[in-house]
């Protein structure tokens, strides 16, 4: 079962999302297109035309920033429709459990928000390439292989096991970072829906913002009990992070605590869902 | 053993009582009336049947086991309002029911979309209101559910709609399986009834057999509703 409600909330999130990964990838691509044009054929002057296209393809690369914004928009819209609209009769009345109607919520949510992340990556790769391609050229090639360097200069820095170990570490942590965001906004939109009686997604973004600076001071605790809060206060030294126990240390301890906090927004979610359901 | 048990039903609405220690048992193959005025628990209490609400006290039992995944997979439940996505088209929901309803009978759910002149491959968002409660009943009536809870199906459609909807109730409903049929409108339902519940203010206040009763009493149980409820 779990599966098919994967299948359907990966639909449902596609059809959504589909015409702003299609629309960031028509602006970008076309601004820098036409700003590529323009710039050979009116090289050196200063025009009108010019200003306009530059401030087409500067709209374009704030568009590739706010797509990710607009699509946790969408994964968030999705999630309130489908459990607190009318959509919630038939969600809540399929033979699951509340926990696999969840899950599939939020894995879907964060794949297809990392999914939005690797579009803007490259589409903004692209209409770079674009952009700085020479005369004759349509894709300036070098970008790639410089990329293509960077690349092989960290993974060759990544020789010792330390290091790998805090790359792992890093990677864990945004991971779960990306999870403990998707899931506080659904606890926030819950207790939203299911307190108020009219203004609930308002209250849902209070709600949001309250518990939100809890979690901030519950980490920040955390990390000062790994460190001593005057470490945290002062912030950390170069000589600090010198030292690989440090950072591992550091890591560790925000890794902790978002498990930590995560777990326990989840398991509330999963509480006020299963208890206090309550659809209009 | 009763398909349906509702034990000592407290449900509160912060201080609003919904329903007051609320008692209910019903066998396999009837159809029964949940009978009521506006606000008196009905939908309360099928919402509590149908694992949408948890009781505040008491309990509920369904084929013997409280509502969970289980029991939703032998409940069918038509609410009041339709839960369809409109960008859907039938096709997508007779799928969606297929994919999570092992009951689901697929072929007669498209034998009554036919009847209904309905093709599988229209959008949702072109079909009228009315035209969607009928998909809706339809998607719902082609399970091969145990217990069928079906909240105010008839309010606020036109008689033919009406009779269209009880024709669909009584005609698929199986012998082993009972429907329960939450309204206020008694008169367009009474003949359909086998068993009739009233509920009033959160509490049970009378149960029969609708035949009976008529035949003992002489009057109708819609008669007998408009002296109890008289305002």
């Amino acid at each position: 079962m779990f599966g098919k409600l994967l299948k359907y909330e990966f639909k449902a999130l596609f059809r959504k999302c589909v015409s702003i990964f299609l629309l960031i990838v028509a602006v970008t691509l076309g601004s820098a297109v036409i700003t590529k044009l323009t710039g050979s054929l009116f090289s050196g002057e200063v025009n009108i035309l010019g200003s306009i296209f530059s401030l087409i393809s500067g709209i374009s690369f704030i568009l590739i920033a706010a797509s990710t914004f607009i699509v946790l928009v969408l994964i968030i819209n999705r999630f309130y429709t489908n459990f607190f609209k009318d959509e919630g009769y038939l969600t809540f009345t399929l033979p699951v459990k509340v926990t696999q109607l969840y899950n599939a919520k939020l894995l879907a949510g964060a794949i297809v928000l990392l999914f939005s992340a690797v579009v803007s990556v490259i589409v903004f790769i692209l209409s770079l390439m674009i952009i700085s391609s020479e005369r004759g050229q349509f894709l300036n090639m070098a970008i790639i292989n410089e990329i293509g360097k960077a690349i092989k200069e960290i993974t060759g820095y990544i020789k010792s096991f330390e290091v790998l170990l805090i790359v792992i570490e890093i990677i864990v942590y945004l991971v779960l970072t990306s999870l403990y965001s998707i899931i506080l906004f659904y606890l926030s939109f819950t207790i939203g829906a299911i307190s108020a009686k009219k203004h609930k997604v308002a209250l849902g973004v209070g709600v949001y913002y309250g518990i939100n600076i809890a979690c901030q001071f519950v980490t920040s605790l955390i990390a000062g009990a790994f460190f001593g809060t005057a470490a945290i206060n002062a912030g950390l030294t170069n000589a600090d992070l010198d030292s690989m126990v440090t950072v591992h240390s550091f890591l560790l301890a925000m890794i902790f605590a978002a498990a930590l906090i995560a777990t326990v927004l989840y398991i509330f979610n999963i509480k006020l869902l299963k208890n206090k359901l309550n659809l209009d | 053993m009763a398909l349906l048990d509702c034990l000592n039903l407290y449900k509160n609405y912060g201080n609003v009582l919904a329903l007051n220690n609320f008692n209910l048992s019903l066998e396999s193959g009837k159809i029964v009336g949940l009978l009521g005025p506006n606000g008196s628990g009905k939908t309360t209490l099928i919402k509590l049947i149908a694992g949408l609400l948890a009781p505040t006290e008491g309990a509920i039992f369904i084929d013997g086991k409280m509502p969970g995944p289980e029991t939703k997979a032998i409940v069918s439940y038509l609410p009041e309002r339709t839960y369809f996505s409109d960008w859907m088209r039938v096709n997508d929901l007779i799928e969606f029911f297929s994919d999570f309803y092992a009951d689901f009978d697929r072929e007669k759910a498209i034998e009554m979309l036919t009847r209904l002149q309905i093709t599988p491959e229209r959008k949702l968002k072109e079909l009228s209101k009315g035209t969607k409660e009928k998909v809706q009943l339809v998607l719902v009536m082609a399970r091969r559910a145990k217990l069928y809870l079906l909240d105010e199906p008839i309010a606020g459609v036109d008689p033919a709609s009406r009779d269209y909807i009880l024709d669909t109730i009584i005609s698929n409903y199986k012998e082993n399986s009972t429907v329960l049929i939450s309204t206020h409108l008694i008169y367009d339902v009474e003949q359909t009834l086998d068993d009739f519940v009233f509920i009033k203010n959160g509490s049970m206040l009378l149960t029969g057999n609708a035949k009976e009763y008529r035949e003992q009493n002489g009057q109708t149980v819609d008669a007998l509703f408009r002296e109890m409820f008289r305002v």
